[in-house]
């Protein structure tokens, strides 16, 4: 890239990416914030340029690059040839094993809270992970609470200590404008697996227990110590708790990227998703015995038409279609809950 | 007699014209956006209206010299469309539209530099001294986004 070389610093950013099972750090010059975009394509005049996977527009209307962890690894020549060698091993891998496993494969971000049994939640949940010097943080009424970014942040635990001095980790979550924060003890890795919760577990604040990197490890119900932090929260995690007869959905949708998105999005919300990557795979899921409730359907994608009797979402990346936008989180969970609450009124009468 | 309306603008000493039907917009983008790696020809990235336009180093795709330094102005660009996607080459200063008679437009001259015909289909000695232009066609503004 043409930026100047590291200078000394005492600080740099590293941004931690992983390609395949390769791992480089991307030295930046500072990080400012997470955001969900839609990535619009380069143009065919830039095509070949692997770095960049597209750009898009934020909201003070900047036009941003969107890095291509993939080509920026091949670019450092090095690393190429291994990422390759590896990205050819796992996609054999996936052919073996199954595509539908290996599609499913969800991020988890490991950690210690209140015990020594590892906890994890969805990554793709958290906006951010801090390390808060804990002298900051302040008593309210309603609980401890830290200024984070301009604004207040509620603190929750999971059942671990809060520190009052030295460092304390602090899982960040944002929705719309609201922010909260919970505490950890420790945060232990990032692990990518299927996510195969084994043991439901009725117990408030857990969704089960699933073997990740061999371990027993707690899935954690994120809503529900959301909900505790903030009653805005536990709004939303009411709506959920009465969808307590898991909806089922299938996923068609052909990017990996948006796959990745949105499949833990809609499970976060309380409902069993299905991934199917093509038109056929689709029609092959939905003539098995298994009933879906709502189908969400990639509308970008022509080649992707369910033609079933099931109410089909059809959602997209553009704005200026009539379908759900595949960005706007909300948009889409409600377009399912009306769907789902439409399909049971007609099953009623 | 047939006549055909240009929208004139200047790039550096040199004059040309675009026919009104190729031109979407002209505007003077808020900020742009750099986009390193790029070729000479690439100026960067501007915010159209929420669409993503790639701007044109006009100067450097046409072999002209190119600013020692920006005078702090913020560029002009004017929008074209080509393929389903935004062009912006970059302008030093838009002109007005002017209506030419088709029979005053003339052919390339044989000896013009490789470069122009490529970008240049005909060419308008005007009648006024101040402007003496290569009328740049719609496939003009293709050529120049053809990196």
């Amino acid at each position: 890239m043409m930026v100047d070389p590291l200078e000394q610093k005492q600080h740099a950013s590293i941004v931690v990416m992983q390609v395949g099972e390769t791992r480089f750090g991307l030295i930046v010059d500072e990080v400012f914030d997470t955001e969900e975009i839609v990535v619009k394509p380069l143009s065919k005049r830039l095509g070949s340029m692997s770095e960049y996977s597209g750009a898009t527009i934020l909201g003070d209307r900047a036009v941003i690059m969107i890095l291509d962890p993939n080509g920026i690894s091949k670019s450092v020549a090095n690393v190429a040839r291994s990422v390759e060698r590896l990205l050819d091993e796992q996609s054999a891998a996936i052919g073996a094993h199954g595509a539908a496993a290996a599609a499913e494969r969800t991020s988890m971000l490991l950690f210690n809270a209140g015990g020594e049994q590892p906890r994890a939640c969805p990554l793709s949940l958290v906006t951010r992970l801090e390390e808060l010097d804990a002298t900051r943080f302040e008593p309210t009424a309603r609980g401890l609470v830290v200024q984070y970014r301009g604004r207040l942040m509620p603190l929750a635990s999971m059942g671990g200590d809060i520190r009052r001095e030295g460092k304390q980790p602090v899982l960040v979550f944002s929705q719309g404008e609201s922010v909260i924060g919970l505490v950890v003890d420790r945060i232990l890795d990032i692990v990518e697996e299927p996510l195969d919760i084994q043991i439901g577990n009725s117990s408030s604040g857990a969704l089960g227990t699933a073997v990740l990197k061999g371990v027993l490890t707690e899935v954690i119900d994120i809503g529900y110590f959301l909900g505790a932090a903030d009653p805005n929260w536990a709004v939303a995690a009411a709506q959920l708790d009465s969808q307590r007869v898991r909806k089922r959905v299938l996923l068609v949708e052909s990017h990996s990227f948006f796959r990745n998105l949105l499949a833990p999005v809609v499970t976060a919300a309380g409902y069993d998703v299905t991934i199917a990557r093509t038109a056929e795979e689709a029609r092959a899921r939905l003539k098995s015995s298994i009933a879906f409730d709502v189908v969400l359907a990639d509308a970008d994608d022509a080649q992707i038409a369910v033609p079933s009797a099931q109410k089909v979402i059809p959602m997209s990346s553009r704005a200026d279609t009539e379908a759900v936008p595949k960005s706007d989180r909300h948009a889409l969970l409600s377009a399912i809950a009306s769907a789902v609450r439409q399909k049971d009124l007609g099953e009623a009468a | 007699m047939s006549t055909r309306e240009f929208v004139t603008f200047r790039i550096g000493d040199q004059t040309f014209g675009v026919s009104v039907s190729e031109i979407h917009d002209v505007f003077r983008p808020a900020s742009m956006t750099q986009v390193p790696l790029s070729g000479p020809d690439i100026a960067g990235f501007l915010n159209l209206r929420g669409r993503i336009v790639t701007a044109i180093n006009a100067r450097s795709r046409l072999g002209l010299k190119s600013l020692v330094k920006s005078t702090g102005n913020l560029p002009l660009a004017i929008g074209v469309e080509r393929g389903g996607e935004s062009f912006g080459p970059i302008i030093d200063e838009i002109g007005e539209v002017v209506r030419i008679d088709e029979t005053a437009l003339e052919q390339n001259p044989v000896n013009l530099d490789a470069t122009w015909s490529w970008v240049s289909r005909e060419s308008v000695a005007s009648t006024t001294a101040s402007w003496s232009s290569w009328i740049l066609t719609g496939a003009g503004a293709e050529e120049a986004a053809a990196a």
